[in-house]
């Protein structure tokens, strides 16, 4: 009797998992994910089909996409690109679109930096020529 | 967005208030360029990694003393943007 019992529960158990499987690749719809860099995006593959769709928000309608690398390094499953869209806004992925990051912030603190350097050799002159031209007087 | 012709790994990112931005590594490293000038329009050479022709409109306050005028310049870079020479004012269009 206990043998029973412990099939019927195995088999339950085991009918279960099949149709949670079958949910996750069948309808494959996941809740759409936030993240810091892209508003929203969500996936949904078909594993029978061997197509693989990812769907991705950006923030303004598309302008530009740039493939960076070689072909050599794109065939190693290296590829990155860049999208530009309407608003200015630089996006890149280095898996294939999967996931995507935002430039902003990168080229604000780069531009930042290149900024500050530029104040400083200014001010360095500035100053350097006040000395000179104060010292003459 | 601008794809160097020689180097794939290469972008040039044009920006809309003067700052321009370059990678070499497909973003894995950003620096922005030295240019002096708004840049205008970007042209990489067809077969030298290093070399660039960059247009940019000149503005009232490179003149001091005379009237303004405004008028397209063209410099090239054969350092990767490192130095800028000026080339020619009054440029229409441009090509290697």
């Amino acid at each position: 009797m206990k043998k029973i019992w412990i099939f019927v529960i195995l088999a339950a158990l085991l009918i279960d998992s099949t149709v949670s499987a079958g949910d996750s690749e069948g309808k494959g719809m996941q809740t759409p994910k936030s993240s810091d860099s892209v508003a929203a995006s969500r996936s949904t593959s078909n594993k029978a089909e061997g197509v693989e769709l990812n769907l991705n928000y950006i923030d303004a309608p598309l302008l530009d996409i740039v493939w960076c690398g070689d072909d050599d390094k794109q065939r190693e499953g290296k590829e990155t690109l860049f999208v530009l869209t309407n608003k200015g806004t630089v996006y890149n992925s280095n898996d294939l679109g999967k996931t995507w990051n935002k430039l902003r912030e990168t080229f604000l603190k780069t531009g930042k930096k290149n900024a500050t350097d530029v104040d400083n050799v200014y001010r360095f002159y500035h100053l350097t020529f006040e000395l000179i031209f104060w010292s003459f007087i | 967005m601008l794809q160097s012709p020689v180097d794939a790994n290469m972008i040039i990112f044009l920006g809309s208030t003067g700052v321009n931005w370059i990678t070499e590594d497909c973003g894995s490293n950003i620096r922005v360029i030295n240019s002096g000038r708004k840049i205008k329009e970007f042209l990489f050479h067809p077969s030298e990694r290093n070399w660039m022709l960059a247009s940019s409109y000149t503005t009232c306050d490179d003149f001091d003393d005379e009237p303004c005028k405004i008028y397209k310049e063209l410099y090239v870079s054969q350092d990767l943007c490192e130095t800028w020479q000026f080339l020619e004012d009054y440029v229409i269009q441009f090509s290697w």
